[in-house]
């Protein structure tokens, strides 16, 4: 590692020092222990950062009553429960919909298709709507604890971005002997994200593990494949940076 | 999210939220509506962040993505390599520092374009390791290193200018005070 490396991963250590137990810090600053010109300009560094976090944290103090007004918010505006927000329940009709075309599709199938099939089929019903059906796991893991109650397997990763989101419907069909699982997800645009995941092996061309992005009609995807599982994801809103988000 | 939840919420992360909100609109006002607006998110929607320990870069990712939306750049932000980031080194010293004023730092913040002046402000909050900083303004990780890099060189420019600019004027009073005893015992 080069000095200007080093000062390029040093730059981003925190100047009060809570990047000290960061390992992506070990290299530079060991190199900065050893190196006099390198240890001078990190001080220097530590010691600017330092005192324009200070400045900055005094000179953006909120207005008074802001604190006041955060809390008296909570007593003006009760949370709508999500199953009555109009949004949600368009979301819900969407997802429904779109697992009843691919129940139809699935069951119907004669056998292993190919990935860009399978592709279109998700993308080309996603803005479909009808009736919410069924009680479903409000998350990810009331989700994988229904599927290991009912030994099926729970094991699929899902990208960082899915982390937390409230599941809107889902559904596991049985195709060709091959589970699939399609989870639906609220996005902050009131917009849906269709999760697909499918045992890898069921597919003849899948995916590569680095995320695939493409563009089909007004529907934008993204798919990929991880361990045992192919994934993809059918957004609604057509705006592939949706989709980015998530990773 | 019950009230006992929120209100901790609103105790432990509106300060730097109206900071962050601040440092990305420029004026207090906008920064005291995002951060309205962001804790209006949590309550209304706050069902969806189950795990508490995942509350502050929620918000912080809300508050950004709400700012986002008012400029209505659905976009991605560009993103730049490291390699094309200039290791500019600033003039501005640890002694020219104690000649400006925290206004006078923030406001040099607030001249730094938008897209340097996001990361460094979380950094500066010392609030957030440089991962926590890319989940939030969803970039990569290399984007934010190459941020800050280029951002503090620009933030550090711009202080350096109104340190310079502050040494003068103190030079010129002292001057000017100068002549005006001089002027009297004439």
């Amino acid at each position: 590692m080069t000095n200007e490396e080093a000062k390029l991963i040093l730059q981003a250590y925190a100047p009060n020092g809570q990047s000290a137990t960061d390992p992506n810090f070990q290299a530079a600053l060991n190199q900065a222990r050893c190196n006099r010109e390198l240890a001078d300009w990190f001080a220097n560094e530590q010691a600017l950062d330092s005192r324009i976090s200070g400045s900055l944290i005094k000179s953006l103090n909120p207005p008074p009553k802001l604190r006041s007004l955060l809390l008296a918010q909570k007593a003006i505006i009760r949370p709508v429960a999500w199953w009555r927000k109009r949004n949600h329940q368009l979301a819900l009709a969407g997802c429904s919909m779109l697992v009843i075309i691919f129940s139809l599709a699935w069951f119907s199938h004669p056998g292993p298709i190919e990935f860009v099939k399978y592709r279109e089929k998700m993308a080309g019903s996603a803005a479909e709507t009808i009736e919410p059906v069924g009680e479903i796991p409000r998350d990810i893991y009331q989700l994988r604890r229904w599927l290991t109650e009912n030994e099926l397997d729970a094991s699929f990763i899902l990208p960082s971005g899915l982390d937390g989101r409230a599941i809107s419907n889902c559904r596991v069909l049985n195709w060709s002997g091959t589970k699939v699982y399609l989870v639906c997800y609220e996005l902050e645009n009131h917009q849906t994200a269709h999760l697909a995941v499918i045992d890898r092996s069921a597919l003849k061309d899948a995916p590569p593990e680095s995320p695939v992005f493409d563009q089909l009609g007004k529907v934008a995807t993204v798919s990929w494949s991880r361990g045992s599982h192919t994934y993809m994801i059918a957004s609604t809103s057509g705006i592939p940076s949706d989709l980015m988000k998530l990773f | 999210m019950n009230d006992r939840d929120y209100e901790d919420a609103v105790v432990n992360f509106y300060e730097r939220l109206y900071a962050f909100g601040y440092s990305l609109t420029g004026n207090p006002d906008d920064a005291s509506e995002l951060t309205q607006e962001t804790f209006y998110r949590l309550l209304t929607t706050g069902a969806v962040v189950r795990d508490s320990s995942k509350i502050k870069s929620w918000l912080f990712t809300t508050l950004y993505r709400v700012f986002l939306g008012w400029e209505q750049r659905r976009a991605l932000l560009p993103h730049f390599e490291i390699s094309s980031v200039e290791n500019e080194i600033s003039p501005v010293t640890p002694d020219q520092m104690d000649v400006l004023l925290d206004d006078a730092v923030r406001d040099s913040l607030l001249e730094v374009e938008e897209r340097y002046r996001a990361p460094l402000l979380l950094f500066y909050l010392n609030d957030h390791s440089y991962e926590e900083i890319a989940a939030i303004l969803a970039v990569p990780i290399g984007t934010v290193m190459s941020r800050l890099s280029r951002g503090k060189a620009l933030l550090r420019q711009r202080l350096a200018a109104r340190a310079i600019g502050t040494e003068t004027d103190g030079k010129i009073t002292h001057l000017q005070s100068r002549l005006d005893s001089a002027a009297r015992a004439l």
